[in-house]
């Protein structure tokens, strides 16, 4: 087993009245990393995260956190190292802010020195002798996220984090997210519906479709993936090949195509130029394009909502 | 119609009425214990001691049983953060409406249960001679609107506040008052003393040869007045609950 | 270093803050300690036992009816602050066993029990002094207090069971009083020591502060139930997946 990562589930599933909500999920979360788990709603994101809290039992299946098994026996000393916001924020809504942080800071056990802290970084310091009945949605989430910021977790879990704010706030909340493996060292899984969230947030990804995981990886390879090609279409490819080679552009071959990088329009002239003085027919020059969303739709299935 | 159906639809599953029949069956089981094994002379009176005795049940019960019903049919919308999704659908005037007459059903309800209930115990036990229908039914129509005039205020607190322990209690506290002023045989103008101001059989015990003594009330113009009272309670209630109803905010 | 126990317990009371529930332990037992000795003082010439008498007055309908209602409305307020607004989730990661968790709530349903007693016995007392009773304070009272309060941690375990398992926090409220008025029959039965709601006027010997009580029955019953459903709540703590809202 790695221990670079901080998360590990093995062939993770849970059903619910027959249905297959989280369906042999195999999640890796290195350490150090915000993790974006991307998916439709209703595809099994929340659940999983739940069992990796422990707040819903595996039907079959293990996970690791830290290298140690999630039972009952290690719950305590896990939980110990992790923060968490899942669905809607928890609170007391007739307490106030800081007394809702009091509650978690006391049985997290940590400094009260932390509730300043958190209440600076999220920017709830004005706030916080307000009741929390008082507050905006959006200063809610943010609570939320400082009760699970209480103690610096080593990881925390945030599930839809950004959900009923405003564009303002999200902003915030995701420059938040994103500056806190390098500031805290804080590993971070935040879950989605919406693709380019995690695009500007998450360096690796996890795409879950009808509790299957569908795709994981680094978000780089994710991008690769959407770049944008010329397909050419010629009588000789072989001949087309060694010119582009003493080019110095690699091409792939698929299907009858040659695929090649984005290049730019001159070239392209040029090419086509070469190509016919040489004799062989051109049929085809097309530009191919695949965008993130395209890809993130084609695993996830069109028919789900984004 | 719709907003009472949009009612009946949110309680679905929330086994409200398994609940208020548990209730009824622990005051069924109280009646039946309190009247086991009737004397001769207790069979005479038989009739007219079920209608002096369901009011004094109903003075310690009901304010309690309401204050149930009343926080459960009002808890749901504080639970789901509803009233903003539900004032965009219908005025909070119609919600508010179709809350009462949801809750007011369930009451009738249990009224009738309990009349029927005194009319099977009655003619379970052979008690002598046949029921006075009109009174049975005037007691049943004063029981029915003392019950809505405290499930209105229950409704009311139970809406106004979030906190569901300051309706409940009060309902408590009205269950205590109504033991109270059992005890102090005595009409009274709050809403908790209805079921015994409105009590229309009264007992005569004479200390010295013990004997028990049913009869029917004559009204003197006070205790008409604390009858009215009821009528004045539910009223309003009901105005105060609309209104803070169309103004309360989230 | 707190043990998981003690931050259990602080945060719970933290949780209390700003919500006077306490009232209602306050004012029920003025209006029956009120009712009861102006019962006593207009029937004086037929109870005759002067403390005992009034004792009687103040603790029959407060026993049977009301303090087990009371008790059940205080647990299912416990166990509302989790029940709403998505609490059982920052609840139920909290690094703390579900144990010390449960019995931070069930620590303070108790504590306000023993507070309500306390009080039900300290205006017995100015209420007798009052009215004129000059005799000394019956030393029996202790007894009465004692195992009052060890009868009303059972139903202090039976309602936050019931609150716990049941999202509403009116049902169970309902159920406590059904369960007291039922065990004004059950007692008349001769049945009270088995059942949890008898418990607690049984040991308060309420309106019969004559009864002779089978201590050791009393305590073993009403430790038995306390065992029972602590052991039912931790386990649904445990195995039940408990969602928020």
């Amino acid at each position: 087993m790695s221990t670079q990562n901080l998360i590990e589930t093995h062939n993770l599933t849970k059903v619910y009245s027959k249905v297959r909500c989280v369906d042999s999920v195999n999640m890796q979360v290195p350490s150090g990393t915000i993790y974006g788990f991307l998916g439709p709603n209703g595809a099994g994101k929340s659940t999983t995260l739940k069992m990796i809290l422990g707040l819903a039992k595996p039907t079959a299946g293990n996970i690791t956190l830290f290298g140690t098994p999630v039972n009952e026996k290690n719950r305590i000393k896990l939980l110990k190292q992790t923060g968490s916001l899942i669905e809607s924020p928890s609170y007391y809504g007739h307490l106030t802010g800081e007394e809702n942080l009091q509650i978690i800071q006391t049985l997290k056990g940590c400094s009260e020195k932390d509730i300043d802290k958190v209440l600076k970084i999220v920017r709830l310091e004005e706030a916080r002798k307000k009741l929390v009945n008082h507050y905006s949605l959006g200063m809610k989430q943010r609570l939320g996220l400082a009760a699970a910021l209480l103690g610096f977790p080593k990881l925390l879990i945030l599930d839809e984090p950004t959900n009923g704010l405003d564009p303002a706030g999200i902003q915030e909340m995701r420059e938040l997210i994103c500056s806190l493996p390098s500031e805290y060292g804080i590993t971070v899984v935040v879950s989605s519906h919406l693709l380019s969230e995690i695009d500007q947030m998450a360096d690796h990804v996890g795409i879950i479709r009808k509790g299957e995981l569908v795709y994981q990886n680094t978000l780089e390879s994710l991008h690769s993936h959407a770049k944008q090609q010329i397909a050419l279409r010629v009588s000789h490819t072989a001949i087309a090949l060694d010119l582009l080679r003493q080019d110095g552009i690699t091409a792939t071959q698929e299907d009858d195509y040659l695929l090649l990088p984005l290049v730019d329009d001159n070239y392209v002239a040029n090419l086509c130029r070469q190509l016919v003085s040489q004799n062989i027919s051109l049929y085809r020059v097309e530009k191919r394009e695949k965008s993130l969303e395209d890809i993130f739709l084609s695993l996830t299935g069109k028919e789900s909502s984004l | 119609m719709i907003t009472l159906q949009m009612e009946y639809r949110k309680i679905k599953r929330k086994k409200i009425g398994l609940t208020m029949c548990a209730m009824m069956s622990i005051q069924f089981a109280w009646l039946l214990w309190a009247s086991k094994n009737p004397s001769e002379k207790e069979l005479l009176q038989g009739w007219l001691y079920n209608l002096h005795t369901q009011p004094l049940l109903c003075a310690i019960m009901m304010p309690t049983v309401i204050s149930v019903l009343a926080s459960r049919l009002a808890d749901i919308e504080h639970k789901g953060n509803t009233y903003k999704q539900l004032k965009t659908l219908r005025t909070a005037g119609a919600l508010y409406h179709a809350k009462v007459l949801c809750g007011f059903l369930f009451i009738l309800a249990m009224t009738v249960a309990d009349y029927l209930f005194l009319l099977a115990l009655g003619y379970g036990h052979g008690y002598v001679g046949n029921p006075d229908l009109k009174a049975y039914l005037l007691s049943f129509v004063l029981q029915t609107a003392c019950c809505l005039s405290l499930y209105l205020l229950q409704l009311d607190l139970s809406l106004l506040f979030f906190n569901q322990m300051i309706p409940l209690v009060v309902g408590l506290c009205g269950s205590m008052l109504g033991v109270i002023l059992m005890y102090l045989k005595t009409y009274s103008f709050l809403p908790w003393g209805g079921f015994l101001s409105s009590a229309i059989v009264m007992m005569d015990w004479n200390p010295a040869t013990r004997i028990v003594t049913y009869y029917y009330r004559d009204f003197s113009s006070v205790e008409l007045f604390a009858l009215c009272m009821i009528a004045v309670w539910i009223v309003l209630f009901y105005t105060a609950g609309r209104i803070l109803f169309t103004r309360k905010e989230g | 270093m707190k043990t998981s126990y003690g931050k259990a317990v602080h945060a719970e009371r933290l949780k209390l803050r700003r919500s006077p529930v306490w009232l209602a332990f306050i004012a029920l037992p003025m209006i029956s300690a009120f009712f009861g000795t102006f019962n006593y003082l207009n029937n004086i010439e037929l109870l005759k036992s002067e403390w005992l008498s009034l004792w009687t007055q103040h603790s029959l309908f407060l026993c049977y009816f009301f303090m087990p209602s009371l008790i059940g409305t205080y647990c299912s307020y416990l166990w509302r602050l989790e029940h709403t607004r998505h609490n059982w989730n920052s609840f139920l990661t909290s690094p703390i066993p579900l144990s010390a968790l449960y019995f931070g709530k069930l620590t303070h349903a108790v504590w306000m029990t023993v507070l309500g007693n306390l009080w039900i016995f300290f205006l017995y007392y100015i209420c007798g002094r009052l009215s004129g009773l000059n005799s000394p304070f019956p030393k029996e009272a202790v007894s009465w207090f004692l195992f009052g309060t060890v009868g009303a941690v059972a139903i202090c375990s039976v309602q936050l069971f019931l609150s716990l398992i049941i999202r509403s926090f009116a049902i169970p409220i309902g159920i406590a009083m059904a369960g007291g008025i039922f065990g004004l029959l059950v007692t008349n039965k001769g049945m009270g020591l088995r059942y949890p709601y008898s418990l607690y006027s049984m040991g308060m010997r309420a309106n019969n502060p004559n009864l002779a009580l089978d201590a050791s029955a009393h305590l073993v019953n009403s430790l038995t139930y306390v065992f029972i459903f602590t052991a039912l709540s931790i386990l649904w703590l445990r195995k039940h997946e408990i969602s928020a809202n």
